[in-house]
C-alpha cells in the first residue's frame, strides 16, 4: 500500500488528455448537431412543425375556455377537419366540440361521462374515412418519466379502443404519449393533477 | 494506513491545439451544497499560490468544493486557516492540529514554458507532521479546472483508496418557455454543473438520457410531434453522429446500456402493450423479453450484465421486477411502500437505486443494498425521480421536481446533498464516466 507505480500515472495521462481533447470536440459538435437536428426534418424553431407546437401549447393550455372563441383553423386539434365541419367542432353545444377525455389517478380506463364524446367523434370518423385523429396520452407529473410514457400510452390506446368498437376504422386513428412532458397546466393542486391526465383527439392532416 | 516518503509523480493534462466553442448561452447550472456529514474527514486545501499566472481558475477552490460534495470530507474554511503555506517545510504542523485538520493540501501553479500551467501539490499528514504524497500535473491552457479535478482525484484516492468522480460528466434536459413556447435542450456538463454544452435542441420533448459505458455515447428519446413519432436515438458526442435505433410507432423509450456497451434495454409498444427489449448495437437485432398486457418498462442492467430489473404494474400498482437478461425467471423485488419504480443498478455490483411512494411522503429515491435488501430513503420528496449513480457508486442524482426543478447529488454514504439549478427545469439527470476513460 506504500508504493505508487508509476504506470498508473500513465493511465491517468491518456485518461486526462482524451477527456480534454474530447470535451473540446463535443463543445464544437453541439452546434453542428443542433443544425443537423433541424435539417433531418425535426420539428425545428420556425419551421411548420415548431408553429404547431406552438398552436399545441396555447390551444392546450386554453382548450376549454377557448372553445369557440376563434374561427381560426389555428385551433389546435383541427386541422384535419374539412372546413364545412369546423362550425361543428366549434359549436359548444355539439359533443363534437370536446376532445379531451380525463382519467382517474394511475388508471387508462375511460369515465362512463365520456362515452358521448367518444361515440360523437367516433361517428364522425366512420362517416369520414379519409379524416384522420390522433389521440396524445398525457399523465400528472407523480412518478417516474418512463413510466408515465407507458401510462399516456395506455389511455391513448384506450381511447382508440372505444372508438374502434364504436365504428371508426383502427387505421384512422394514431396514439401518441406525452406522458408528464407537456402538462395542461402547471401547478401542483389536486385540480392541476386532473387536468393534466388526459387523452385529446387532434385531427391531424394525413 | 501509513505511507512512505513522497514520490513525485507528473500527470499531464494535454494542451490540445483546439479552440473551444463558446458556450455563453449555456448557463452554468447554480450549485448549492446543502447539507454536510458528521464523520467526514478533516481536511484543508490551503489556496495555491498562482499569483505568477494569469488564470481564472482557483484550483484549491475547485479542489475543496470537489472534495466536500462527497460528504466524505469537511473542509476547513480558508477564513480559519492558521496559515496559508505553499511548500513542505513552511508547514507548521501544530497550528493546524490545534484546528483538528488531519489532512492538508498545499501546492502551486506556474506557468509551463508557454505549453499552460505545471500544478504541484503535496498531500500531509498533520499528525505525524508529514508529507504522504505529492504530484505534479502539466495543464493547457484551457485545462485548468480540469487539472484541479485530477488533483482531487488523486487526494481522494490516496485517503480514501478508490477513484472519485470529479472528471465525470453529466447529461440532462432544460426546459424553458419563450413567449408561450417550450424549448428542450439536452446538455451534458462536468458532474459539478460547469462547462455545459447543448447536443441537441428541439421544440419537442426530449427523455431519458443514458451514458454509455465508455462516456463517449449518449442514447435518448426524441419526439417529432408533426409525424406523430418519437425516436430512440445513440449520438456519438465527439463528431454529433446520430444512430437511430427505433423510431417504431409508439413507444420508444427508457434506454439502458449493457455494462459492455454492445448492447440496449429498452421499451418498445409497436406491438401493442409497452414491453421491454434489448436491441444489438453490432448485429441490428432485436429481442423481444417481456410480454406483459400492462406496462413493463425502466429496464436496468446488473454490474454484471446477468440480470435486468424493471417496473412493471402487472400486479396492479408499478413495482420492481428482474429477471435474467434473456427474459426468464422473473421475481417480484419490491413490497414495501405504495408503489416502486425507476430501478437503477449501483456500477460495483451492490446497490440498486429506485423510486418509492410511500404515504404521506410522496415519491422519493431510495437506496437498497442487494446483498441483505436493506433499504434506505435519501431524499426528501415529495416528488424525486430519475436516480443514477456516479460511476463509482458512491453518489446518486436525482430530478427534484417540487419548487423549482432541478437536479439533487446525494452521496450515498455521507447525507450530503449538492443542488445543481438553474432559471427555468432542469430535470432528467443522468451520470457517466468521463468521455476518455
Amino acid at each position: 500500500m506504500t508504493d505508487r507505480i508509476s504506470p498508473n500515472c500513465w493511465n491517468w495521462q491518456i485518461k486526462v488528455a482524451s477527456w480534454t481533447g474530447g470535451l473540446k470536440l463535443l463543445l464544437a459538435a453541439g452546434s453542428v448537431v443542433v443544425l443537423a437536428g433541424c435539417a433531418a426534418g425535426g420539428p425545428g424553431p420556425g419551421s411548420g412543425a415548431g408553429q404547431n407546437s406552438s398552436g399545441n401549447q396555447q390551444a392546450i393550455n386554453g382548450q376549454t375556455k377557448a372553445q369557440g372563441k376563434s374561427n381560426q383553423s389555428v385551433v389546435r386539434g383541427l386541422r384535419g377537419v374539412p372546413k364545412k365541419d369546423l362550425s361543428k367542432f366549434k359549436n359548444p353545444n355539439n359533443p363534437l366540440s370536446k376532445r379531451t377525455i380525463h382519467f382517474a389517478f394511475n388508471s387508462s380506463s375511460i369515465p362512463s361521462r365520456y362515452a358521448k364524446i367518444i361515440r360523437a367523434h367516433a361517428h364522425y370518423l366512420s362517416k369520414h374515412p379519409n379524416v384522420h385523429v390522433r389521440l396524445e396520452g398525457h399523465t400528472d407529473k407523480r412518478g417516474t418519466r418512463e413510466y408515465n410514457i407507458a401510462l399516456g400510452s395506455r389511455r391513448a390506446k384506450s381511447v382508440k379502443q372505444a372508438m374502434v368498437l364504436a365504428g371508426a376504422k383502427a387505421s384512422q386513428i394514431s396514439t401518441l404519449s406525452f406522458g408528464e412532458e407537456r402538462p395542461a397546466v402547471v401547478g401542483d393542486t389536486k385540480a392541476d393533477y386532473a387536468k393534466n391526465r388526459r387523452v385529446v383527439i387532434i385531427y391531424t392532416k394525413h | 494506513m501509513k505511507r512512505l516518503a513522497i514520490i513525485p509523480h507528473t500527470v499531464i493534462v494535454a494542451a490540445f491545439g483546439l479552440v473551444i466553442a463558446s458556450s455563453s448561452a449555456d448557463a452554468a447550472l447554480k450549485v448549492n451544497i446543502t447539507k454536510s456529514s458528521e464523520q467526514a474527514i478533516p481536511i484543508a486545501v490551503v489556496p495555491f499560490k498562482q499569483s505568477s499566472v494569469n488564470a481564472s481558475t482557483n484550483v484549491a477552490s475547485v479542489v475543496q468544493h470537489d472534495l466536500a460534495s462527497t460528504g466524505l470530507f469537511k473542509a476547513l474554511p480558508v477564513k480559519d486557516m492558521p496559515a496559508k503555506p505553499h511548500t513542505v517545510s513552511a508547514v507548521n504542523y501544530k497550528s493546524w492540529q490545534k484546528k483538528s485538520v488531519d489532512n492538508l493540501v498545499i501546492g502551486k501553479v506556474s506557468s509551463d514554458s508557454g505549453a499552460g500551467y505545471r500544478l504541484r501539490f503535496h498531500l500531509l499528514s498533520t499528525s505525524p507532521g508529514k508529507a504522504m504524497a505529492g504530484w505534479q500535473i502539466k495543464a493547457g491552457h484551457q485545462s485548468l479546472r480540469g487539472a484541479s479535478h485530477v488533483a482531487a482525484n488523486l487526494v481522494y484516492k490516496e485517503l480514501l483508496g478508490e477513484p472519485g468522480y470529479f472528471q465525470s460528466q453529466l447529461a440532462y434536459v432544460t426546459v424553458t418557455r419563450q413567449k408561450g413556447k417550450r424549448h428542450y435542450k439536452l446538455m451534458v456538463s462536468d458532474y459539478d454543473g460547469h462547462d455545459p454544452s447543448a447536443v441537441f435542441t428541439s421544440s419537442n420533448p426530449i427523455m431519458s438520457p443514458a451514458f454509455s459505458p465508455n462516456g463517449k455515447k449518449l442514447a435518448y428519446v426524441a419526439f417529432n410531434v408533426a409525424k406523430g413519432r418519437t425516436s430512440l436515438r445513440v449520438q456519438d458526442l465527439a463528431t454529433g453522429k446520430i444512430q437511430e435505433i427505433s423510431s417504431r410507432p409508439g413507444i420508444n423509450g427508457a434506454p439502458a446500456w449493457s455494462p459492455d456497451g454492445t448492447k440496449l434495454a429498452l421499451t418498445l409498444s409497436y406491438k401493442g402493450n409497452p414491453n421491454i427489449y434489448v436491441y444489438d448495437l453490432n448485429s441490428g437485432k432485436l429481442r423481444q423479453l417481456t410480454h406483459t398486457d400492462g406496462i413493463d418498462t425502466e429496464p436496468t442492467w446488473s454490474a454484471n450484465g446477468q440480470k435486468i430489473a424493471f417496473t412493471s404494474n402487472r400486479a396492479g400498482k408499478p413495482q420492481i421486477y428482474r429477471m435474467n437478461n434473456q427474459g426468464g425467471n422473473v421475481t417480484r423485488i419490491t413490497y414495501d411502500g405504495v408503489s416502486n419504480q425507476s430501478p437503477v443498478y449501483g456500477p460495483n455490483g451492490k446497490l440498486m437505486a429506485f423510486v418509492r411512494q410511500s404515504k404521506g411522503n410522496g415519491y422519493r429515491v431510495a437506496i437498497r443494498k442487494l446483498n441483505n435488501q436493506h433499504t434506505r430513503i435519501i431524499s426528501n420528496g415529495p416528488l424525486d425521480e430519475r436516480p443514477s449513480f456516479a460511476p463509482n457508486g458512491q453518489a446518486v442524482i436525482y430530478d427534484e421536481q417540487s419548487g423549482p426543478h432541478s437536479l439533487v447529488i446525494a452521496s450515498v454514504k455521507g447525507g450530503t446533498k449538492t443542488r445543481l439549478s438553474q432559471k427555468g427545469h432542469v430535470q432528467d439527470p443522468t451520470w457517466g464516466a468521463s468521455a476518455g476513460s
